[in-house]
């Protein structure tokens, strides 16, 4: 049986035929624009560029996160492994009961929404990110198809609300039904975010992360801390704690804080997003007479003069500008009694003496025209605002702490450097070894040694503006300063609305630590007459806090303190 | 290369059997042919080890059987080559009936291997899928019938045709098998349209076809879920599609190295329908490049062929089996890069599974064997002694 054709055309190209000819040649272009079109799309998959630069092979093992401990190794963060659930509406038969009962375990859910999003045709949806052990038991219990639980770990504070700000907190950044990546947004968790995110929890050896933190000195800072906000009405406050010699930071408080456990990366509804801003580290205030010891520092440094020195106190004029002091100061004063007392008058015409060059570098030194280097990014990015110009009027007024700001953290820095015998430093959040090395040495140890000495005097002298701060255990010295606020309406200053801060350091018979508090818009109306002054604000807060936190950080109570107490 | 294609200018005739046979084959295809199959093996390494991981079998257990297959696919290519023009007719037409009686049996002895579509016979150590068979010897079968009849008037070659069509997709459309179905309807409507069927004719029928297909969706729960899931425009992380673009997109230009993809332990058709994107993610674009200019090589290298080509049959034959093989490769790489709603349909010479490459190889064969370059003698012999 063989094939019988025509042989009419026998010879003649079939593919002669006009019409077969082009179509051939447009079937191979359908089929080539089809392989471009998938090339193009293909292409573009491969290429598009991925958030985060890790691609889905890598991103799949990184479900974990180290823990985050305080320097005696309690946990401070940590992941915990949890359940989430979320549906294929294609295998729910009965929507409206399964809805019903939905709502019966998560009483939160709202039913109208919840029915819709399984009638409309949609083929998968979370319901809840993170359920309860309870609710996961619940949900298992319908016994219901297309409701699934998916496993993922997710971070837990322990101790809620304590030391939130150093912590920070984080966010789910990306989620599967079987992991969901962490990431940091604030605090350490933020700055250690490479070290934190790990691929395998089980290949690490230390699990955690050791900060510099002592968990139960940072428990009595908050509580005392406020205790006192409230006694103040003050709308906020901040205190750190830090190691002197190698800048770690024991305790580190801002309030009002929040609690890194109810946030679940994203703000919460109606919530103040300034709770989330570290006053202590983010925070630039004029900080007022705590920077008057800056230029007496300089003078001793350049041998200007000694603590001795008589400076004229009367009130001056500055390019119309009056330089005055609240309380009445003879007309020549020492310089001791300038710090002790706080003049503005006395601290601007030492200003002048050092003059621009002078100021300039000791604040330079002290590491107050510069953010704060140290490993969190809310510290890096703390720029101080510095005045614009450095005419005489500037000096004057910056001497005395206005018309420059910076941050809690600057002054406890510069006051450590002080305070430590004239070696920088650079705080850590870490907990470092104990054979670190001290920073190299920016100012003369007799400088050092007579700050000492003013500060402490602060505190002795009867009419030292810290005077309730001496005790019968430990000698102290420090620094207050109180300064009004800019008002945001008119220009200049607002006499009833201060910040009060208090700068210290203790024990001085082998200075160990700095400490440095504030309380913003506080007022004092537990006495005759209402107190804003940092001595009467602050002061008394500070003295609570070095009580309280001085046994804990293995503060021995002196005997030369008594002595001293006595004395006066 | 060039020379030898065209290589009538040669100095000295060969007159050896095998040489004589080279010089007619378009050795571009059958080189890409036979990249295409390495290519598959090599890919195989990676795509099967899950597959051997779940059915507990050694790791390279089905790159072996991939292999062996390979092998079987090439020898079925070069005999089929070298066969004359009436032996490959014959084969074609008996072929299309043994495989139509096996696709009617399916619903009696076949099995679903519990996928829902019953495709396979079971013969204990041997898994046959008839459907990858129907592909080459339908297309045989009817440009015999269109060919035959394509300088009478009558429209008996169209009718028969189109009968012996709907047999076949009413077969198909018992396991249900829709990729199938599509390349079948595809195929046919190509050859007529080539044949020359007016415009009117091809828009009519396009119409009619498109509606059967819309009820048939509507009332096709399984076709309508996917099709839903194509037109949707989130993707469930965990579906097919979600771990598709992933994997592409984390493989990006070169990949993330052979044997560290992830995705396929997680894609349930990593080794068939998928195996694309399991190349990317491991070896990246350039492996799809490479394939792609394979597929591109055979299109354009057997359409010049066919643009020469006197013998309607062949020519027919040649289109036909170059539309199988490049609607696969369309349909195949067009869901990876989700264009298409997602089809069960295999990569040529690519894809594991036996009947695939296997029925490939036939098909190639005859692809190889229909753009050969004959001497008007052959033709004429072919024409039966006119």
């Amino acid at each position: 049986m063989e094939l019988r054709m025509k042989s009419s055309n026998k010879g003649k190209l079939f593919t002669d035929h006009p019409r077969t000819r082009s179509r051939l040649i447009l079937f191979s272009l359908m089929v080539l624009t089809g392989f471009s079109l998938i090339s193009g799309k293909i292409a573009f998959l491969a290429s598009k560029e991925n958030k985060r630069n890790i691609s889905y092979t890598e991103r799949e093992e990184i479900h974990s996160r180290l823990n985050i401990s305080d320097r005696n190794g309690n946990i401070l963060a940590t992941n915990l492994e949890g359940a989430s659930a979320y549906i294929r509406p294609d295998e729910i038969q009965k929507k409206s009961l399964i809805a019903q009962r939905l709502k019966g375990i998560f009483p939160d859910l709202n039913e109208d929404v919840l029915l819709n999003k399984l009638n409309d045709g949609r083929k998968f949806f979370w319901l809840k990110s993170i359920v309860s052990p309870r609710q996961e038991k619940a949900l298992f219990d319908l016994g219901q198809p297309g409701i699934y639980i998916g496993k993922r770990e997710y971070r837990f504070y322990p101790y809620g609300t304590l030391a939130s700000h150093v912590i920070g907190y984080t966010k789910v950044n990306e989620f599967d039904v079987n992991y969901a990546e962490i990431s940091g947004i604030s605090g350490v968790e933020s700055a250690f975010e490479n070290k934190l995110a790990i691929k395998n929890l089980s290949k690490v050896k230390n699990n955690s992360i050791h900060l510099s933190l002592d968990l139960s000195v940072q428990a009595e800072v908050e509580n005392v801390l406020k205790e006192w906000q409230k006694r103040m009405g003050a709308k906020a406050g901040g205190v750190v704690i830090m190691n002197i010699h190698d800048g770690e930071i024991v305790a580190l408080a801002s309030s009002p804080d929040f609690n890194a456990n109810k946030e679940r990366g994203e703000l919460g509804e109606n919530k103040d997003p300034s709770i989330y801003f570290n006053r202590v580290v983010q925070g630039v205030y004029e900080m007022g007479s705590t920077f008057k010891i800056f230029s007496v520092a300089q003078g001793l440094e350049k041998d200007l003069f000694t603590l001795d020195s008589l400076i004229d106190t009367r009130a001056f004029r500055i390019n119309s500008r009056k330089i005055e002091d609240k309380y009445k100061f003879n007309s020549e004063s020492s310089i001791y009694e300038i710090i002790v007392r706080s003049s503005n008058v006395g601290s601007a015409r030492l200003a002048l003496m050092v003059g621009e060059k002078g100021l300039k570098e000791i604040f330079s030194k002290l590491g107050l025209l510069e953010p704060v280097r140290m490993e969190l990014r809310e510290a890096n990015t703390t720029r101080p605002i510095l005045p614009k110009n450095w005419h005489d009027i500037t000096l004057a007024t910056v001497s005395y702490g206005y018309g420059m700001s910076v941050s809690l953290l600057h002054l406890a820095k510069a006051y450590a450097i002080l305070g430590n015998g004239g070696f920088d430093i650079e705080p850590t959040i870490l907990k470092k070894n104990h054979n670190s090395q001290p920073g190299s040495r920016v100012l003369k140890k007799t400088t050092s040694d007579e700050m000492l000495k003013l500060l402490e005097a602060v505190v002795t002298d009867q009419r030292g503006t810290a005077r309730i701060l001496r005790s019968k255990y430990y000698r102290i010295g420090g620094k207050t300063g109180t300064a009004e606020k800019i008002s945001l309406e008119k220009r200049g200053y607002q006499k009833d609305k201060v910040v009060a801060n208090f700068v210290g350091l203790f024990p001085l018979q082998e200075p160990k630590f700095v400490i440095a508090a504030f309380l913003d818009e506080p007022e004092n109306n537990l006495l005759q007459e209402p107190c804003r002054y940092a001595s009467c604000t602050v002061v008394p807060m500070v003295k609570k806090l070095i009580e309280r936190t001085g046994p804990l950080m293995n503060v021995t109570p002196d005997h030369q303190a008594l002595t001293v107490y006595r004395g006066l | 290369m060039t020379d030898i294609i065209h290589g009538s200018s040669r100095a000295v005739p060969v007159d050896n059997p095998f040489f004589r046979w080279w010089q007619s084959l378009d050795q571009w295809t059958l080189v890409a042919t036979l990249g295409l199959i390495v290519m598959g093996l090599l890919l195989s390494m990676a795509a099967s080890v899950p597959l051997a991981d779940s059915n507990g079998m050694p790791a390279f257990y089905y790159v072996n059987r991939q292999a062996i297959y390979g092998m079987i696919s090439f020898c079925v290519i070069i005999f089929l080559s070298t066969t004359s023009l009436s032996v490959l007719r014959r084969f074609g037409i008996i072929g299309f009936f043994l495989v139509v009686i096996a696709l009617a049996l399916l619903p009696f002895f076949g099995t679903d291997f519990g996928k829902g579509a019953v495709r396979w016979f079971s013969l204990n150590w041997l898994t046959i899928q008839p459907s990858e068979y129907l592909k080459p010897f339908f297309v045989v079968f009817i440009s015999w019938i269109v060919a035959g009849n394509i300088h009478s008037n009558s429209r008996v070659g169209l009718f028969l045709s189109f009968f012996s069509m709907a047999i076949c997709v009413f077969l198909l459309t018992m396991q249900p098998d829709l990729g199938q179905t599509v390349v079948l309807i595809g195929c046919w409507v190509l050859i007529h349209f080539i044949v020359g069927v007016s415009w009117l004719f091809s828009v009519v029928f396009f119409t009619f076809v498109a509606t059967v297909a819309f009820i048939f969706i509507q009332f096709s729960n399984h076709v309508a879920t996917r099709l839903k899931t194509f037109f949707s425009n989130v993707i469930e992380p965990t579906s097919q599609m979600g771990l598709v673009e992933q994997a592409i997109h984390s493989g990006g230009f070169l990949g993330v190295g052979a044997g560290n993809g992830k995705i396929k332990w997680s894609l349930p058709d990593a080794h068939t329908d998928f195996i694309i994107a399991v190349a990317i993610e491991e070896f990246g674009l350039i492996v799809f490049i490479i394939i792609l200019t394979l597929y591109v090589i055979i299109l354009l290298r057997t359409l010049s062929r066919l643009l020469i080509e006197r013998n309607p049959f062949l020519l027919l034959v040649g289109l036909g089996l170059l539309t199988i093989i490049q609607t696969q490769a369309l349909i195949n790489l067009g869901v990876a890069a989700r264009l298409l709603p997602t089809k069960g349909m295999t990569l040529p010479f690519i894809s594991y599974g036996g009947s695939s490459m296997v029925a490939m190889g036939i098909l190639m064969g005859l692809l190889l064997n229909a753009t050969r370059r004959r001497t008007s003698e052959n033709i004429d012999s072919f024409m039966g002694g006119t």
